[in-house]
């Protein structure tokens, strides 16, 4: 018992600091405080273990401070406050109640150099698209199949060319791939349009590369079934090739 | 998304984070689950941004160190325990970077501190065998106890009560309204029962518990990096998660509004449910 006295000291200094100006904060209890700490063993002999300080004139300006020991003594008689008689739970209806499901949202972490888990397939890419296809277009098109995050059409930095690429995120996976799976080789705007689940946009990536360097020429141009651009789709089947995970529909068509 | 079993089970390290070059002691989420602030045993504060998840902002407590830290209410102010120098415990104004106040008082290592849920009061429990009871707006000790072990502490959710673990051994209910009396209720603890009463574990540094928002599941980190997550009404195991963490993990906790949680060792993680929606 004697052990917390000893470290009690710091609580002293504390209380003097503060007690200076003001009533003696330590007080009756901590009396011994403000001794020099000669009498530290002899201050844990007297009255308390525990005190609360009821009135801090640091929240209640103009008043001394009052402190309660071990719920009986205070350093001020007759305080105007009872000793506490009994301490009991003071919640009440202690029903233990049943957890409620807890619905919570899942955040959306950026996909960066910190980024290490799967990305979750929420993102399509779209090729040979009509270069008449703005962000407008595509997002009354894919939003019947849920919630878009981002729509991005792209162009051709040099030259701002449509490139008929473009990137939609949606909300979920179930919604990016109902967007594949019915959107994939169907006519939008005469072309037969291309579309694939591409999580981090590694296929895009390669597809604009080679639109822009030109090694496979304009496929701004419209990818209309008997439209004279052979290029374009031998373009897109060479780069489907290196990436034929998620696509092998679109070698039937080609 | 529902917080099931399943959905537990599937939760796997997205992002992490090595902003800190030593071991991250603390973590706490703010109210809102946006952002969650980090101390480190390299002196150095990290604040995190939960929905996209990225480092925010790094600020130092180079003279004092940095160890248990804890939001206040306000989203920009928080309470930390310090490492070096002294036991005082600091209120830091992460808006400019100054201090607001400061709780002298113990004198060996604060092992725990917990914010009231409800109002402006702290409690915070250190080597030195004592509870001390603080209100953010005054530098004066509101309360003290003298306990006859070494303390852990932490309010209740409605902040009326507090409990306090004296070694590993026994946990006691204090009414806040009459701590000084002594507790209303004690229960000798039983093998790892403590951890169940959500209390902080931090005299063995190592292994830190967390419950789920909804109360329903419990989870811990372990020395070897990895997380195991209980059921808490029924203790039946549900999940045993490899963070990879290249440490002991120090310090995990649920997001409290997100379908998310953090594991600490000296890298920050982040983890997401890979279930698909």
């Amino acid at each position: 018992m004697s052990r917390p006295g000893e470290r009690s000291r710091g609580d002293e200094d504390h209380g003097r600091r503060q007690s200076s100006s003001l009533a003696n904060g330590g007080g009756s209890g901590g009396g011994g405080g403000t001794d020099s700490s000669g009498s530290v063993e002899k201050r844990r002999e007297h009255h308390w273990r525990s005190y609360k300080l009821i009135i801090d004139p640091a929240l209640r300006k103009g008043s001394h401070k009052l402190y309660r020991y071990d719920g009986q003594h205070f350093n001020i008689p007759n305080p105007g406050i009872p000793p506490v008689d009994m301490v009991r739970d003071p919640r009440i209806g202690r029903l233990w109640t049943k957890y409620r499901e807890t619905d919570l949202p899942v955040p959306k972490f950026k996909i960066d150099d910190c980024y290490i888990g799967r990305v979750p397939p929420k993102e399509v890419t779209f090729a040979r698209l009509n270069d008449n296809i703005r962000e407008g277009f595509l997002t009354d098109m894919c939003q019947k199949y849920g919630e878009i995050e981002e729509v991005e059409i792209l162009y051709n930095p040099k030259n701002k060319k449509h490139l008929g690429i473009a990137k939609v995120v949606f909300g979920s996976v179930k919604a990016a791939k109902d967007a594949v799976q019915n959107l994939h080789n169907t006519s939008v705007m005469g072309n037969i349009i291309h579309a694939e689940l591409d999580p981090k946009g590694e296929n895009r990536l390669r597809y604009v590369q080679r639109l822009i360097n030109g090694t496979f020429t304009p496929l701004t141009v419209p990818v209309g079934d008997e439209e004279p651009c052979e290029v374009s789709p031998r373009c897109l089947a060479e780069a489907l090739l290196v990436n034929a995970v998620f696509n092998n529909t679109a070698f039937g068509f080609i | 998304m529902k917080l099931t079993d399943n959905v537990l089970r599937s939760f796997r390290v997205a992002k992490v984070f090595r902003e800190n070059s030593d071991k991250i002691n603390c973590f706490d989420f703010s109210s809102n689950g946006e952002t969650v602030i980090s101390s480190s045993d390299d002196d150095s504060i990290v604040l995190y941004d939960c929905q996209e998840g990225k480092p925010k902002r790094t600020l130092y407590s180079k003279k004092y160190g940095v160890d248990l830290i804890r939001y206040t209410h306000a989203a920009n102010t928080v309470v930390y325990s310090s490492n070096k120098i002294d036991d005082t415990i600091r209120y830091l104004s992460l808006h400019d970077n100054k201090y607001i106040r400061y709780f002298p008082g113990h004198n060996k290592r604060v092992v725990a501190l917990s914010m009231s849920p409800v109002d402006d009061t702290f409690i915070s429990g250190s080597l030195d065998k004592t509870i001390r009871l603080w209100d953010l707006r005054s530098p004066n000790c509101q309360g003290l106890m003298h306990l006859q072990g070494k303390p852990v502490c932490s309010f209740d959710p409605e902040g009326l009560i507090f409990a306090a673990g004296v070694n590993s051994e026994m946990v006691k209910l204090y009414d806040l309204r009459s701590f000084d009396k002594g507790p209303f209720a004690t229960f000798k603890l039983q093998g790892c029962a403590a951890f169940v009463l959500g209390l902080q574990q931090q005299q063995r540094r190592g292994s830190e518990a967390s419950f789920t928002p909804d109360s329903q599941f419990v989870m811990i980190g372990s020395e070897d990096g990895k997380i195991h997550v209980w059921n808490a009404e029924s203790g039946m195991k549900v999940a045993l998660l490899d963070g990879k963490h290249t440490g002991p993990v120090t310090c995990l906790q649920f997001n409290p509004k997100f379908m998310t949680f953090a594991s600490a060792c000296s890298n920050m993680a982040f983890w997401l449910p890979t279930i698909d929606d």
